[in-house]
């Protein structure tokens, strides 16, 4: 290829012409850099991966149901469709379990949307909420949430490896038109036709897994970061969308385990602006389910690791929280 | 702080390039400039290994002025017995400890220290400094140039191991030429290249390795085919690795004007032990070879027997490179098994005088490159002999004895050719390793491609695009292989 920089193809150029080479390589590099920083944070842009399987969710589901459970791991793990079913009177099969790893308000949202695109309304709405899903922590590098980072929190990125899915947001891109879903459901070990039948419901067996917990293992649960209020603005619309079709919307928490709960009553305080944040955007709600353990009286071995219970731990929920009504109450995590 | 991270790629080198280059016409001030950086580079890591680092700097400077004046005896061996004690303290005592414990049968406390990064390497790279002192070989010295040289973060943590006598001109100069310009951009496009080598050949094949090794470690049992697999997967997973790293050291030390030695030269091309290992880790092979290898059998070379005179000294230094790499029975076995093939190449080449065809010559010490290697990377010798005892059928030839009949239960799906990694699929490490194997056998090497570069379009497109691809492929912190020796 023919030279760019006038005569040479060699070492016996200048100094001049490698100092342009140098300068501008990295000045290429860079450019290239910060447009994929700018460009992915278009949100005409950004909304091009929601068409991926990445963002969707209910691409499996066959059949519609007149009960949704939206939420993340914690409902996917926690809340067994046949004996919600079984409590609630519904017959089988009448409630799915759209719960997502790493799921989000911003995700359940989006899920809820494409579950009506395809099916009628449902008569019930389950959101399963958890404190991480709202903190900004959880979110930067990977729903593009317009925050610029300091450097504590750049590094809190850097230690946990996601720090270039927020500076590199092409990559993330890239991962979403890449996303194999038939390969996400295979990190359970649970096939396409598994979680069909088991409407949504992730199986996790206890024996699989060995874990020790200790308190200090949650120093900085949230990280320095803030709430996040992408997610609870989007946590505010699928109450309004919900109750706008004239479904009860409810507000759903799930067991932690034991050593985590501890850790979250001793630091109540660092919830309660987050509290009062949810009750101001959501207004009065029914709250089903706890964050205790003791309420189902789960133990150590009920749980997969700090925040998921196994199959043991999801039967005696979905058995212990469903078979309970009750009247619109202001949201809480733990107490009133 | 690590090559392949992103604070060390647009935080850390666009300051020391800007810092270096303000400092460029001021020999001193630039190598105190280059000290200071390194050291920067260095305490980011573990701060208080910075404090063992300056107290084995200042010891060595004093011994080497001391050398200097009087090149006796007394201090080169002083400064020696430091040096190794030092090594042997913070690597060698736990490995110590455990084994004496053994053979008196009295448990012994272990001290449990974290060895200090990079410690093998700049010790070894001082310990060279006093010999070559003593020899007469360094003339001139300069406090600022000594700890620019062992201190230089390019080579600091895992090599190459360098020779003051290779780099104390360049140390000594100011910088600023045409030539250093275009050495300079020579060294980005090195970088570029070993930091794709590592970033999308290196850690692709890593989690399949890992996985494979911690599934030994707990006493699987691989089958023939998969054990022939995870043999073939890790010495290239390690080149690349290692490789991917010299070459990201030969770079950023052109680009602040120094030039050190090349690491590898396509080692898998070697056609016997004596051609692998001066194309694998040459800097190490080198340095023992001038250090230990040669006095050795200089000593011995009126022995009349040539076990004690040639064989000896193979395998003590072998053994001892083996040793050098991790205090455990694992890497002294490495090494030693090296010293028996160099041993076995070097009668054939003297007594038995066998011509084999270049081809066989090739396939039989790769063979044995990889076989060895098994050694290297296992956790623990019952590890090491299981897997060796799987490439020989030990333990069935394509599905573990003790999976027969139960695997289509818990492989879910998938064609379990390697039931160690039953949460991939079958052409996951296939497609990973494939081409490590082509690049290694068929693709230029570092230096090929750094002799054919040139300042043109075509090149700065692919620095460019080549460092963009790579800073978004850094995901997550992967350390390189040799940082733990």
């Amino acid at each position: 290829m023919r030279s760019v920089f006038s005569s040479t193809t060699s070492f016996d150029g200048g100094g001049v012409k490698a100092q342009r080479f140098f300068y501008g390589s990295l000045g290429l590099a860079l450019t290239l850099l910060l447009v994929q920083f700018f460009l992915f944070r278009i949100p005409a842009v950004f909304e091009l991966s929601l068409k991926t399987h990445l963002y969707d969710h209910v691409w499996w589901v066959e059949r519609p149901a007149s009960h949704l459970v939206l939420g993340s791991s914690n409902a996917m793990n926690a809340v067994i469709p046949a004996l919600v079913a079984e409590q609630v009177g519904l017959a089988e099969g009448e409630v799915l379990n759209l719960g997502t790893n790493g799921g989000t308000p911003f995700v359940m949202h989006r899920n809820l949307e494409l579950y009506l695109q395809r099916f009628p309304s449902p008569k019930t709405i389950d959101v399963v909420i958890t404190p991480v899903m709202l903190v900004e922590y959880h979110h930067v590098h990977k729903e593009y949430e317009k925050i610029w980072l300091n450097w504590e929190q750049w590094r809190a990125l850097e230690k946990e490896g996601i720090v270039n899915s927020y500076a590199f947001p092409a990559m993330l891109f890239w991962q979403s038109l890449n996303f194999d879903p038939m390969k996400d459901f295979r990190d359970y070990h649970w096939s396409l036709a598994d979680t069909r039948r088991n409407r949504g419901f992730q199986p996790i067996y206890e024996q699989k897994y060995s874990f020790e917990l200790r308190p200090n293992d949650f120093p900085r649960r949230f990280g320095p970061f803030g709430w996040s209020e992408h997610q609870l603005d989007h946590l505010e619309r699928i109450f309004r969308r919900g109750r706008e079709l004239g479904a009860e919307v409810r507000a759903v928490l799930t067991p932690i385990h034991p050593l985590l709960y501890e850790v979250y009553v001793e630091r109540a305080e660092e919830l309660k602006g987050l509290e009062r944040e949810i009750r101001r955007r959501l207004g009065k709600v029914k709250r089903i389910g706890s964050m205790n353990p003791g309420d189902y009286a789960m133990e150590h071995q009920h749980f997969i690791n700090s925040d998921h219970v196994g199959i043991g731990g999801a039967r005696r929920f979905s058995r212990g929280a469903y078979g309970i009504g009750g009247e619109p109450v202001d949201f809480y995590f733990l107490h009133p | 702080m690590l090559f392949n991270s992103h604070i060390f790629i647009l935080g850390f080198l666009p300051i020391a390039i800007l810092l270096h280059d303000l400092c460029r016409s001021h020999p001193a001030l630039r190598r105190w400039v280059i000290f200071g950086l390194s050291m920067a580079f260095y305490v980011y890591w573990i701060p208080w290994h910075s404090v063992l680092l300056l107290v084995s700097l200042l010891i060595n400077l004093a011994v080497g002025e001391w050398l200097a004046r009087d090149r006796a005896r007394l201090p080169l061996v002083l400064g020696l017995v430091f040096n190794l004690g030092y090594l042997g303290v913070f690597k060698y005592a736990d490995f110590i400890l455990e084994n004496l414990g053994v053979v008196t049968q009295v448990p012994l406390p272990q001290l449990g220290w974290v060895l200090p990064l990079g410690i093998s390497f700049y010790t070894f790279q001082q310990m060279s400094y006093l010999l070559d002192i003593h020899s007469g070989l360094i003339k001139t010295r300069r406090a600022s140039t000594f700890l620019a040289y062992i201190v230089f973060f390019p080579q600091l943590i895992a090599g190459p191991i360098v020779r003051y006598t290779d780099v104390h001109g360049h140390l000594e100069k100011s910088w600023g030429s045409e030539e250093q310009w275009l050495e300079r951009c020579r060294g980005l496009f090195v970088f570029v290249v070993g930091l794709s080598k590592k970033l999308f050949i290196a850690d692709s094949i890593a989690p399949y390795v890992d996985t494979w090794h911690a599934a030994l470690a707990e006493g699987y049992q691989p089958a023939l085919l998969e054990a022939w697999f995870i043999v073939l997967a890790y010495p290239f997973q390690l080149y690349f690795d290692f490789s991917g790293y010299s070459d990201m050291a030969w770079g950023l030390a052109l680009m602040f004007g120094i030039r050190i030695s090349w690491n590898f030269n396509s080692p898998f091309h070697a056609v016997n032990m004596s051609d692998f290992w001066q194309r694998w880790h040459i800097s190490l092979s080198q340095c023992f070879q001038r250090y230990l290898f040669n006095p050795l059998a200089m000593a011995l070379r009126h022995q009349p027997s040539v076990w004690v005179k040639q064989i000896f000294p193979f395998l003590i230094t072998m053994t001892l490179i083996g040793f050098w790499h991790g205090a455990g029975w694992t890497f002294i076995l490495w090494g030693f098994f090296h010293g028996v093939f160099l041993s076995v190449a070097y009668l054939n080449k003297t007594r038995w005088k066998r011509k084999l065809p270049r081809r066989l010559s090739w396939a039989i010490t790769f063979l044995c490159v990889m076989l060895v290697f098994v050694w290297f990377r296992s956790d623990s010798v019952g590890a090491a002999l299981e897997l060796l005892s799987g490439c020989f059928g030990g333990n069935g030839l394509v599905l573990p004895r003790q999976l027969v009949g139960e695997a289509s239960g818990w492989v879910q799906g998938s064609w379990y050719l390697f039931p160690a990694l039953h949460d991939h699929r079958t052409w996951e490490p296939i497609l990973a390793c494939v081409p490590a194997w082509l690049l290694a056998w068929k693709g230029p090497n570092a230096m090929a491609l750094a002799d054919g570069f040139r300042l043109s379009a075509r090149h700065m497109a692919w620095v460019s695009l080549g460092l963009v691809l790579c800073l978004l492929k850094i995901n997550e912190v992967s350390v390189f292989l040799y940082y733990q020796f």
